[in-house]
């Protein structure tokens, strides 16, 4: 009887702490689009290095589970850029944020998340997906486009 | 143990990643609105209509978003400009009620002659529209009234694109806008936008004469944003009637009226956090009224035709900064404001005019202590004085003074407000050259002050919000016209307003909010509706859009005539034909049993909104 007591009281506790880091994990909208775009093209990792071009935005990726951000554009998985940022002889995985960085780094970023016609929108350029051998999970195939 | 957390911490993981993604981009879009920088909580009773709403409803002009005022709601004046009435009252004094476009105030005229006009000012190039009552209006930094409409553009780094949109309604008017809005590079962008639209009225009938209120309009805005530097250029004309004029008897033969307002404004932010601004505002008023009943003015007798033409410019220096600090923010700041009047009238064969000008020098602070998580005390000051050249005008000193206390409790708020604010006397009734003209001026007379004591509550849960709001008003110097008199102060008057609202959001995208309103004087007695209320309605289905809204307004007795209480069943439908295109329309006055207002000398009331039905396109590129 008493066994089943602690299970029970077990079950309550672990039901307590699933609720609260539930609550604990009601982020922003921003954090859960990044979140996904990221959880999406990598998978398999469990930390994901970023590099940001934006220093209040390297502060919004050192927020999300799962991501270090990285001083150094060697050591990162993916540069996240929003700014003039100079991608040509780049090897890294690049995703553009903001119209005109998606515009302007359309050959090489993997994707853009951007506002265009008051709208918020999210592309991943089909080409460079295949370039990279990534394959992005069923709920994010509709944001895939042939860009040119 | 071990096993299962790391199996919930997947699970919440998978709940987390498995969300639609569309309604998180949604989130998203609502989440960056610029009301949330923007909304100021602490600043009075505040309103939001958001771009989505705007979309909704169709709106084309402020005059749309009105409609759904509760305390002051819309009419109109004689001369067909935008009246703004408190339930049982007149009408709110012209400079009670303050608009702008972002920072700048475009309601700057000191003579009044420009005027009002809500449906002058089109909103396709707005993203969104905050308003505020029961306001000192002191943290907008400039001028005071008791309400503020502050209309945001749209951001370019949003927009990226350019939209059109043509519409037109069954009576033969048409209403072409277009806009574009675009970054150039990381540290330049511009909005560009315009508009031209022809509205045809119902035109009405007194012993003969027609009593028009067509009018032609023309509207432009463009910004340049660089660095921290911000150039923005506006204006409006209208041409148009004036629907009764100003004959004694109502019997008008012309009552043309053309208005051309222009401004630039350069905006400022420095390193240190000082922001200013400088700006130019121009306005032309060119009126003609004949009337071969008569029109009785204070200098010349009764006379058949007036002519005015009214030159005005208003030149602006504003400083402000905000000091913050994690439980503090105070807001100081001082303008200058320099205003010139040249007036000309004619009375039949008289010719007459004058010119003159003022200077308004204003110190403002504010500050808002958090005392703790839930409790913010705010507290405001500022001191004005009006420097006019002519010695026909007493100088003036002003201020302006508020307490104000806000407490959250869980999903309530509660706001309590004590406002000593004053109304700015325009110069069209202060001073009229050296004789008097239409009206006997008075540059002896006080301004208006009126001391609001104001309490609301609100709640805001996921899907449910309710909203009671009541203000007691003590008037003090109410400036009112008396035939022998002129302009005069009268003693001072008390009025009680409520309102109560409540919204349900069923859907993301779906809800119904229902409020009512009742406004009484002192004396008891109703110059207009003296409650009133509406149901709204934005409702999404697929690719359908809809927003039906009913007003209703009680029934009202002025100058000897009644009107009967009134419903407006305005009601619109969107078809989105794709991402970028869509197709509209819109029914206003559906029932035609919407609000009349009642003039001195008509024996019929006037529909503030025509019976009429709309067409829309929107294309976006």
């Amino acid at each position: 009887m008493a066994k089943y007591g602690v299970s029970v009281l077990k079950f309550f506790i672990l039901l307590f702490i699933f609720t609260i880091s539930l609550f604990a994990s009601e982020q922003s909208a921003e954090k859960r689009v990044y979140a996904s775009i990221l959880k999406a093209l990598f998978p398999e990792k469990t930390i994901v290095k970023v590099w940001s071009d934006k220093s209040e935005k390297g502060a919004l990726f050192s927020k999300l589970d799962g991501v270090r951000v990285v001083a150094q554009k060697k050591d990162a998985d993916i540069l996240m850029i929003f700014g003039p940022e100079d991608i040509e002889n780049c090897d890294k995985m690049i995703f553009a944020n903001g119209y005109l960085v998606f515009r302007r780094s359309k050959g090489k970023a993997i994707g853009g998340f951007y506002w265009q016609k008051g709208r918020a929108n999210l592309t991943f350029i089909k080409k460079n997906l295949e370039k990279e051998g990534i394959r992005l999970p069923k709920s994010l195939e509709k944001y895939v486009e042939d860009v040119e | 143990m071990k096993k299962i957390l790391i199996l919930m911490t997947l699970g919440k993981t998978f709940l987390l990643g498995s969300e639609n993604f569309d309604a998180l981009l949604t989130s998203y879009e609502e989440e960056s609105s610029g009301s949330k920088i923007t909304k100021s909580e602490s600043a009075g009773f505040v309103d939001l209509y958001t771009r989505k709403d705007l979309d909704r409803m169709q709106a084309r002009t402020l005059g749309d978003i009105t409609k759904l005022f509760t305390i002051p709601f819309i009419s109109r004046t004689s001369l067909n400009t935008t009246l703004f009435s408190k339930p049982s009252q007149n009408g709110v004094p012209t400079s009670g009620v303050r608009i702008y476009i972002n920072d700048h105030d475009i309601t700057p005229s000191a003579y009044r002659s420009g005027a009002m006009i809500c449906d002058s000012i089109t909103l396709d190039f707005i993203d969104y529209v905050e308003v505020y009552r029961s306001s000192a209006s002191i943290e907008f930094g400039n001028e005071p009234s008791t309400v503020v409409i502050k209309l945001y553009t749209k951001r370019p780094a949003k927009e990226e694109g350019s939209k059109i949109r043509l519409t037109g309604d069954n009576k033969g008017s048409a209403y072409l806008s277009a806009y574009s809005a675009k970054t150039l590079t990381g540290e330049m962008s511009y909005l560009a936008y315009a508009n031209v639209n022809e509205i045809q009225r119902d035109v009405y009938y007194n012993q003969g004469a027609a009593l028009k209120s067509d009018s032609s309009n023309r509207n432009f805005y463009a910004n340049l944003n660089y660095r921290s530097w911000t150039f923005e250029i506006g204006g409006f004309t209208s041409r148009g009637d004036s629907l009764l004029g100003l004959g004694v008897n109502v019997t008008p033969e012309t009552t043309k009226r053309d208005v051309n307002y222009l401004y630039g404004h350069i905006t400022k932010k420095f390193d240190n956090g000082v922001r200013a601004q400088v700006s130019v505002d121009s306005i032309v008023t060119d009126a003609q009224m004949i009337d071969r009943g008569g029109i009785i003015t204070a200098g010349y007798g009764s006379v058949e035709s007036y002519k005015f033409n009214n030159s005005e410019n208003v030149y602006s220096l504003i400083l402000d900064k905000t000091f913050k600090t994690s439980t503090n923010s105070l807001y100081i700041g001082g303008f200058v404001k320099h205003k010139t009047v040249a007036v000309d009238e004619t009375f039949d064969g008289a010719s007459t005019d004058f010119s003159t000008n003022y200077t308004l020098y204003s110190l403002f602070l504010e500050n808002k202590y958090d005392i703790d998580t839930t409790t913010t005390l705010v507290a405001s000051l500022k001191g004005d004085t009006y420097r006019y050249e002519t010695k026909s005008i007493k100088d003036t000193n002003e201020y302006i003074f508020r307490l104000g206390a806000i407490k959250n409790i869980d999903k309530f708020q509660i706001k309590a407000f004590y406002t000593r604010t004053y109304y700015t006397a325009p110069l069209s009734v202060l001073y009229s050259g050296d004789s008097d003209t239409l009206y006997k001026t008075n540059g002896n007379l006080n301004f208006s002050q009126p001391t609001l004591y104001s309490l609301g509550v609100a709640y805001r849960g996921k899907k449910h919000f309710f909203n009671i709001r009541s203000s007691y008003i003590v008037l003090s110097n109410p400036i009112k016209y008396d035939m022998q008199e002129g302009f005069v102060n009268k003693n001072q008057t008390n009025y009680t307003q409520y309102e109560a609202s409540y919204t349900y959001k069923y859907t993301k995208d779906s809800k119904i909010s229902l409020d009512a309103y009742y406004g009484q004087r002192e004396d008891l007695e109703e110059y207009s509706a003296p409650y009133g209320g509406h149901i709204v309605a934005y409702n999404s289905y697929g690719d359908f859009d809809l927003f039906n809204l009913l007003d209703y307004r009680a029934g009202y007795s002025n100058f000897g005539v009644s009107a009967t209480p009134s419903y407006d069943w305005t009601s619109s439908i969107v078809y989105h034909a794709t991402e970028d295109l869509l197709f509209g329309l819109k029914g206003e006055n559906i029932l035609d049993k919407g609000y009349k207002q009642l003039y001195r000398g008509l024996e019929y009331g006037i529909n503030v909104f025509d019976r009429k039905f709309w067409l829309n396109m929107e294309y976006q590129f």
